[in-house]
């Protein structure tokens, strides 16, 4: 890797975590520098040499851990380098020195940087750098923090031809396509992909409960496992927990300290939701050894700084072998020492997709990160970021976008529309007279307006922070944030458990819950939104291949012989479907018909396929269905009889027309009014400010649906309106891999059962509480039934 | 148009599925925070929207003073929506609505919105005022304690919404008429305005606009 880094060769460097990346790719600049000045006696603290390296890293509370890891080198060296961060937490005068004159090596986040590029007088310095170094690149890619980062990679290469890229990351299922968007695809020729120390062993074990009920248990999230999981913790010095939501690590922090009082102080919980010093207290206890555990969701995942936890475990399934690969690379942090990961199943099949992911670590098959094509709404913004620092001429900015790989097809009419769009506040042919973003001046497009320059950089980045609210003490502390919309529903007096306490809502004001201390039972725990992953494409085709050897009495490692009875009654039963084969099982009973399905395709994929037949059923009659998905299926339930044997025979699964009926179904056009907030914000409609700060102007004030419902009605060609739901066709509905999935179904065969129960199989669904119906009454009708529901209920209740 | 009459403190109203209120006694039209021009003053911020919302805002409000033939219209406040709204666009369709509808008498309670309301354009013959009085009703921009001697008030201000709510089934935000203690709020009229959650209580009645039609909920 020095010798390529020597020659000007860009790369990538992949390998688990924990296995030294950072270091390599760190001492690349050094090494070359040292050849450049070999002469130790002119090494001068008091004057560091100018700017040489950027060192990109995704969370800014990152930052300080880099910053400690990248200097024990340089002082171990004697290197008389100024090595600083930039981020959104520092401080302003240090900021405005870096203004002057920027460190040799720079600590900084894509949001930063883009802040950066809005600065002219930086460019000069900019110019001069000679490496950018992106650290966990694997958690950019395929968001659109990575487009921003490539965006502003582009404009490196811009200023400096000769400019070196370094990417870190974990294994992926597509590392060339990792390599080719990071450095471009004029670089990506000579460019290297440089595998790291790769023999780290990593041991897997699970807990199994001592009785496999026949039912996969679900609803209390398996907690009856803490008395095993407190066991396993009492074995190993620090222990990380990993759950899949910020709600179950509440709830397991509460039953751990429930189960050994004694811990109280020993162990502590971290999620993305609490207050940043809370975390750092214990982010500094896991770093001191001084925690036996902290029980934490993938706000752990990253970190450079965790040496050697001893031990993970993970509750519930991972949904991607990668990820749990990578969470097993939190414990024993140096490349000899083995990796240690307990899993604890919250339901029996988790235990086949345990047994799934390790086939799919064995033979190397990965999850890819599924990338993002030409998003607009950062192209809006980084084209104003543009016009503030310097100006650009269309053109040449219109060539350096394009060699962004994601905006490689970016055609003209996509580029003019975008001009226009910040020029002249759209393309409808009207221009408005007081609108001018964008100016242009003898072809050079600039921004002149003071108060639009301070809006766009408080505005730069592409995180929405969800209408959050902070939860503090009467006092004056901070806890975190919850969302508004659970704060709202609460009463005063009633108790949730937040940041690992039980609190009681006093009273809510100027958007923040003010709570105290309570004692007693909690009434409810913070639902955050989003954080469920669904299962990965790869790990649902190895969990295919699982059950298709199942049905075969082919029942390899403990996991799965340890379902052996579960399996019996489901074979009894109904079937366990092979690969070829889709599993379709009826049931009547007091609550009406349900149908199952079980493509085994992920809960995304299960989502959109339950929204497309329930829209295809009312085609061919009217109906009120309500649907439940998981991972492994959809029950589609209605108080009629469902002809589903007619509808498939009349295309229930064709794959033609699957985006116009997506799009036809009911809940395509709410989708897209959610994805088109994340848009609104990107592209600037939105002011977010500072989370926390008081907004600019309440007379510039609107929610994302109103502009969705403006675009909409007044202005139909905006192209951020395609772009959303483009969003909601490829990321909430997966709709290429659900057209891939219907072309599978298509291909193979049709079970059908009916079997005397609810089928192993078929019961996660049944107790799934998140419901969703899909009605094709009109709303009046649809008020009207609830109304009169709820008055026979009453009048029930009276008699 | 459809609408749905309600009796209120024996009075008869027609609440519209236009979002506005429609008194037969008093042959007059309310309707409350048009937030004329909002789209402009985004615009005027340098943030992208188009033109449209006023001149649909009129066109609702003008089909709703054809239908009833309603000879006196009240604008209860948030005439526009800040200084900068008034551009040339929206002062064209404000002056053509003002000179099709000279006959209708047009009276506007200010609003906090209307702060800074300033001289309004002299062809348009709008009565503006704090409050008034059409018969024993009393028309405000803000829910206020009701003077003596008046039986209900209607206002604006909140931008009133519910969800109507059932198990699992549950509806998006819907605009409505709100009756709380002898006070009706009306929903926001204007076509690029947001809504509020409101909380009823018991006691109080509440209707929603959806699809078209005013419908009645618990």
């Amino acid at each position: 890797m020095w010798r390529a880094y020597r020659e000007g060769t860009s790369g990538l460097i992949h390998s688990a975590t924990g296995t030294g990346k950072t270091l390599a790719a760190w001492l690349g600049p050094i090494v070359k520098w040292m050849a450049e000045n070999p002469d130790r006696t002119k090494w001068n603290p008091k004057r560091p040499p100018s700017l040489r390296v950027l060192w990109i890293t995704p969370l800014r509370a990152l930052a300080g851990d880099t910053e400690s890891s990248l200097r024990q080198p340089l002082e171990k060296l004697g290197i008389p380098w100024r090595l600083e961060s930039r981020t959104g937490d520092s401080k302003a005068s240090l900021k405005a020195r870096q203004l002057k004159t920027l460190p040799t090596a720079l600590i900084t986040t894509p949001e930063s940087l883009s802040l950066m590029l809005t600065h002219a007088t930086l460019l000069a310095q900019l110019k001069n750098v000679e490496a950018v170094i992106v650290d966990e690149w694997h958690e950019l890619l395929g968001t659109k923090r990575g487009i921003q980062t490539e965006l502003a990679l582009a404009r490196l290469r811009k200023l400096n031809t000769n400019l070196r890229v370094w990417g870190l990351s974990a294994t992926l299922g597509n590392l060339e396509e990792a390599l080719q968007v990071l450095v471009g695809r004029e670089v990506v020729r000579s460019a290297k992909i440089v595998e790291g120390y790769k023999k780290k062993r990593w041991r897997l074990s699970s807990l199994l409960p001592e009785t496999i009920d026949r039912f996969p248990w679900s609803g209390h999230i398996g907690t009856r496992m803490v008395p095993a999981v407190a066991a396993v913790i009492d074995k190993c010095k620090s222990t990380l927990v990993f759950t899949n939501t910020r709600s179950q690590t509440e709830i397991w922090y509460q039953e751990l300290l429930r189960q050994r009082p004694d811990w109280a102080g020993q162990i502590a919980l971290h999620h993305g939701s609490l207050d940043s010093s809370v975390r750092n207290w214990v982010e500094n206890g896991l770093r001191n050894r001084k925690l036996r555990a902290v029980v934490c969701t993938s706000s752990l995942d990253l970190g450079v700084d965790f040496t050697a936890v001893d031990q993970v475990i993970q509750v519930g399934s991972p949904k991607g072998s990668a990820r749990l690969l990578q969470r097993a690379g939190r414990s024993g942090h140096q490349p000899d020492a083995v990796s240690q990961l307990a899993f604890v199943p919250t339901n029996a099949i988790e235990l086949i997709e345990l047994a799934a992911a390790q086939d799919a670590i064995v033979q190397g098959t990965l999850e890819a990160k599924p990338l993002l094509s030409k998003p607009l709404d950062v192209l809006v913004q980084h084209v104003v970021s543009v016009a503030i620092g310097g100006g650009f001429d269309a053109d040449d900015l219109l060539n350096e976008v394009r060699s962004a790989v994601s905006y490689e097809t970016l055609t003209e009419s996509e580029w003019s529309w975008v001009l226009d769009f910040v020029v002249r506040g759209g393309a409808s042919l009207k221009a408005y007279p007081d609108f001018h973003r964008v100016t242009i001046d003898e072809g050079r497009y600039e921004v002149l307006q003071r108060r639009v320059i301070s809006n766009h950089r408080m505005n730069i980045g592409t995180i929405t922070s969800d209408a959050a609210m902070q939860v503090k003490y009467l006092k004056g502390s901070t806890l975190g944030t919850a969302e508004e919309s659970f704060l709202a529903k609460l009463k005063p007096g009633e108790r949730f458990l937040f940041a690992g306490r039980l609190v009681e809502l006093v009273r809510i004001r100027d958007n923040a819950a003010y709570v105290r201390r309570a004692k007693g039972k909690a009434d409810t725990v913070p639902r955050w939104a989003g954080g469920r992953m669904p299962l990965s494409s790869e790990l649902s085709e190895a969990l295919r291949r699982k059950i298709e050897e199942a049905s075969s009495g082919k029942l390899v490692g403990r996991e799965m012989q340890a379902l052996k009875g579960l399996f019996d009654i489901q074979v009894a039963w109904s079937i366990l479907p092979r690969c070829n084969q889709l599993l379709i099982e009826r049931i009547r009973n007091r609550h009406g018909y349900h149908v199952f399905l079980f493509p085994f395709e992920g809960r995304l994929v299960h989502e959109g396929m339950a929204a497309l037949f329930a829209y295809r059923l009312s085609q061919r009659e009217k109906s009120t269905l309500s649907m439940a998905c998981n991972d492994y299926g959809i029950v589609l339930q209605s108080p009629t009889a469902i002809p589903i044997e007619s509808a498939i025979a009349s295309g229930l699964f064709r794959a033609e027309q699957l985006e116009e009926d997506i799009l036809r179904s009911l809940n395509a056009t709410e989708m897209a009014k959610r994805q088109f907030r994340q848009i609104a914000r990107v592209a600037g409609l939105i002011q977010q400010g500072f989370p926390g700060a008081r907004k600019s102007s309440s007379y510039i004030q609107a929610n994302s649906n109103l502009f969705f419902d403006a675009f909409a009605q007044y202005d139909p060609n905006n192209l951020l309106l395609e772009q959303s739901r483009r969003e909601v066709l490829e990321f909430q509905l997966e709709a290429t891999r659900m057209a891939a999935a219907l072309e599978r179904i298509g291909r193979g065969e049709l079970v059908i059962k009916d079997p005397p129960k609810v089928t192993p199989l078929s019961f996660p669904l049944v107790v799934d509480r998140l419901r969703e119906r899909i009605s094709t009454e009109s709303l009046v009708d649809r008020i009207a039934r609830m109304q009169s529901e709820l008055e026979e209920a009453a009048d029930q209740f009276r008699t | 148009m459809s609408y749905l009459d309600v009796e209120i403190e024996g009075r008869v109203l027609q609440l519209m599925a236009e979002r506005g209120v429609y008194v037969p006694a008093a042959e007059t039209l309310l309707v409350a925070d048009t937030h004329f021009g909002k789209e402009a003053t985004f615009r005027n911020h340098q943030i992208p929207v188009p033109s449209g919302s006023t001149a649909a805002t009129l066109g609702v409000i003008s089909t709703m003073l054809r239908t009833t033939r309603a000879k006196r219209l009240v604008f209860l406040g948030d005439l526009f929506h800040a200084t900068c709204s008034r551009s040339a666009d929206v002062m064209q369709s404000l002056d053509e609505f003002f000179a099709a509808f000279q006959q209708v008498e047009i009276s506007l309670t200010l609003g906090n919105h209307d702060r800074r309301l300033g001289k309004l354009p002299v062809n348009w013959s709008l009565n503006v005022t704090r409050q008034m009085e059409l018969g024993d009703i009393q028309l405000a921009h803000e829910p206020q304690s009701l003077d003596a001697g008046v039986c209900l008030l209607c206002c604006g201000h909140l931008h009133p919404a519910v969800r109507v709510d059932r198990g699992s089934d549950r509806t998006g935000k819907l605009p409505c008429f709100w009756l709380t203690e002898r006070q009706l709020i009306l929903p926001a009229i204007g076509n690029f305005t947001g809504t509020q959650l409101v909380h009823p209580r018991k006691s109080d009645r509440v209707w929603v606009c959806a699809e078209g039609q005013v419908v009645a909920v618990v």
